[in-house]
């Protein structure tokens, strides 16, 4: 069956909302017929996101399949296996490496009667001390204070981990990225520097990653822009690469138009046309303040130059804001927009899904949605306080419309107990609570299952990264940043709107 | 030369050769049936829904050399819900022994299963199955084993049909029921 088949009607739009205003809509869904949900009505009316109890139901602690450990709280009939730590050895020999972030499935394919996933995966790691670069087959840059950061690759095949592959190394800091259409992960370095290395390289770019990663090149693409790059995501009716930046109050929302089109592995490369967004007929706005439903129509303004060094970006009224990317200040003093960090992006269905994880009226995270016909981008997601939602970061959206939201806060304190979590928007644009941290494991715990016992430790404050489905949405993979944890979940995704 | 072409078409065909003639399928879930080789029977069911798919064969003269042929059977959950149990019904073959096994990608157990000659099951530990099953042995796992059909008694031909169920919660007792009936008349017709 095609992913087209599995998709079931959603819509996130705020014409949806208000169509859910009406007395008649509220009488045709019993489950907002509730005191709490006309508590949630009134928080909407106000500008900001609701909270309101999962269609899943509550979570729990549930013992990992792989290591028998309480890893995460998951709501009934859900169950994951972990893979990929830290220190675990790869196909390769060499140990994996840490801080996980970032991930896609680039390749799905029947091998006879199995199917194979392959995701690549980010290591969200700067310098260090490993001049091997975990013997990854593609290496960027050689200087000494490594750049330790890179990607793995994950084998998953018929519901278990097969192996881990070392893909690129010798980057810094590989925060997200994105997958491409044609089967192939974008990397993205979040730096925001002009240091050179000893061997003579800059950072802050994009690089694409092979699924096989004896095809993967090390070649920055120059032309998506020299700053800290979060995410992207790619518009597959034209090919245009949607960016963010992840550079606090100075962060800009970029497209790249490929010379090349359709892709293929190593296009973007070839050249390509930045810009960066503006809102239409205003200068220099910043929509980090989000409300729900507030909209801006976009237009974009030409990056002359996407190499070029930081500096200081004047507004079209003459006032400056100091230390901003390179692209920023060109597209600064053109009147594009601002946001405040630009996070996680995912393309479903001729939309964008942007993440300003400390937009909205308190700084704790907005979603934007881009609608790529009409270019006009709506807030979806304002969060109201950390429990309705703490600094969002990753998001997803499943194969069935729903959105799935990494949070990046530290961890919350709700009705579960302290970690961070997994978030889950209903289809009217709510937040519910689908998952939570619970990795608070002992040495003696870690030894037994195989693992460092240097990763034990209270981490349930650490983030929740990489977020993405299978291409049937059987499985959601998401990643625990700290001590680095790969985990495959799947459950009854039916009963809820992921 | 022209018995070298005409030696070389019998090779292909052999290479091509199935167990019995997959003529088609009725029902819930998508099939693949292009696995089958002369001596094994084998197909991969995507079930976007709970519900109920009947493949159907005919007879061929291969197969009742045998008249064994291995069975096995791929099953992808894409519902979005858990399957709790399945059932295999035969009309027209039945099951020979040993059993073979049925068994799940790990993500949630098999709670118990069980056969006759005339069908199988399986009960998932709760709350089912969300992703995939495996009815014999279609992946080569070590301790798992496909089932054998037995065509004793037909001829080239004949039809008969395979029904995969996998039913709503509510009715998954009176389906058991139901097999073990359909065991019991099947006993009665071989005997």
């Amino acid at each position: 069956m095609s992913q087209q088949d599995l998709t079931l009607a959603s819509n996130f739009s705020p014409s949806r909302r208000g169509l859910l205003k009406s007395a008649s809509a509220s009488a045709a869904l019993p489950f907002i017929a509730t005191l709490g949900a006309l508590h949630a009505r009134e928080a909407a009316a106000a500008g900001n996101t609701v909270l309101v109890d999962s269609a899943y139901g509550p979570i729990a602690p549930v013992n990992d399949m792989t290591t028998g450990l309480p890893l995460l709280q998951l709501p009934p009939g859900f169950s994951y296996k972990s893979y990929g730590w830290t220190g675990d050895s790869m196909s390769n020999g060499r140990a994996c490496p840490a801080a996980h972030d970032g991930m896609g499935v680039v390749q799905s394919r029947k091998v006879g009667r199995s199917t194979e996933l392959v995701l690549v995966r980010n290591h969200e790691v700067s310098t260090g001390s490993d001049a091997s670069f975990f013997g990854a087959p593609a290496v960027y840059d050689t200087g000494t204070g490594f750049s330790n950061g890179g990607t793995t690759n994950l084998v998953f095949r018929d519901g278990a981990f097969v192996r881990i592959d070392a893909n690129l190394g010798g980057t810094r800091t590989n925060c997200a990225g994105g997958i491409t259409p044609w089967g192939t992960w974008l990397t993205c370095e979040e730096v925001g520097s002009d240091n050179i290395s000893s061997a003579g390289r800059k950072h802050g770019y994009v690089f694409e990653c092979a699924a096989d990663p004896a095809q993967t090149s090390a070649e920055p693409i120059i032309g998506m822009g020299r700053f800290a790059h979060e995410a992207v995501a790619i518009d597959p009716s034209n090919g245009y690469a949607y960016l963010t930046e992840d550079s606090s109050g100075k962060s800009g929302f970029y497209r790249y138009i490929p010379d090349v089109h359709p892709g293929k592995l190593g296009s973007l490369a070839q050249g390509g046309k930045l810009q960066m967004a503006k809102v239409k007929g205003e200068n220099n706005v910043n929509i980090a303040p989000a409300e729900l439903e507030q909209a801006y129509e976009l237009e974009w303004v030409d990056i002359a130059n996407p190499d070029q060094n930081r500096g200081t970006a004047t507004a079209v009224n003459g006032s400056t804001i100091s230390n901003c990317s390179g692209p920023f200040v060109q597209g600064w003093v053109q009147g594009a927009l601002r946001m405040n960090r630009g996070e996680g992006i995912w393309y479903y269905a001729g939309k964008m899904y942007v993440m300003d994880t400390s937009g909205g009226n308190v700084g704790r995270g907005a979603i934007w949605e881009l609608d790529l016909a009409s270019q006009l981008i709506t807030c979806i997601y304002a969060s109201a306080s950390e429990v309705v939602g703490d600094a969002g970061d990753n998001l997803t959206v499943s194969p069935r419309g729903g959105i799935v939201i990494c949070e990046d806060g530290g961890g919350v304190t709700d009705s579960f107990g302290f970690g961070a979590r997994l978030m889950g928007l209903t289809a009217e644009g709510d937040t519910f609570i689908f998952c939570k941290n619970n990795v608070n494991v002992t040495a003696a715990q870690l030894s037994a299952a195989g693992k460092r016992s240097s990763l034990a430790g209270d981490r349930r404050g650490s983030e929740f990264c990489g977020a993405c489905f299978d291409p049937t949405g059987r499985y959601l993979f998401v990643n625990i940043q700290t001590p680095g944890i790969t985990l495959a979940i799947t459950g009854p995704w039916g009963n809820g709107s992921l | 030369m022209k018995t070298t072409v005409i030696a070389a078409a019998l090779l292909a065909l052999a290479t091509q050769a199935q167990a019995a003639q997959y003529t088609g399928a009725q029902g819930a879930a998508a099939v693949d049936a292009s696995f089958a080789t002369a001596s094994e029977l084998f197909f991969d069911l995507d079930f976007a829904s709970r519900g109920s798919v009947t493949l159907s064969f005919a007879v061929e003269a291969q197969d009742l050399a045998g008249p064994l042929l291995s069975f096995n059977a791929l099953v992808r959950n894409l519902s979005g819900l858990g399957f709790e149990g399945v059932s295999v019904k035969l009309d027209g073959a039945s099951f020979a022994l040993p059993q073979g096994t049925v068994t799940t990608d790990g993500f949630q157990p098999v709670q118990s299963w069980g056969g006759n000659s005339g069908a199988l099951w399986a009960q998932f530990g709760g709350p089912g199955v969300t992703t995939e099953f495996y009815i014999g042995n279609p992946l080569l796992q070590a301790g798992a084993g496909d089932w054998t059909l037995d065509l004793s008694g037909r001829q080239v031909g004949d039809v008969f049909n395979i029904t995969v169920t996998v039913p709503e919660p509510e009715s998954y007792a009176l389906m058991l029921v139901g097999l073990a009936a359909v065991g019991w008349v099947a006993r009665r017709r071989k005997g």
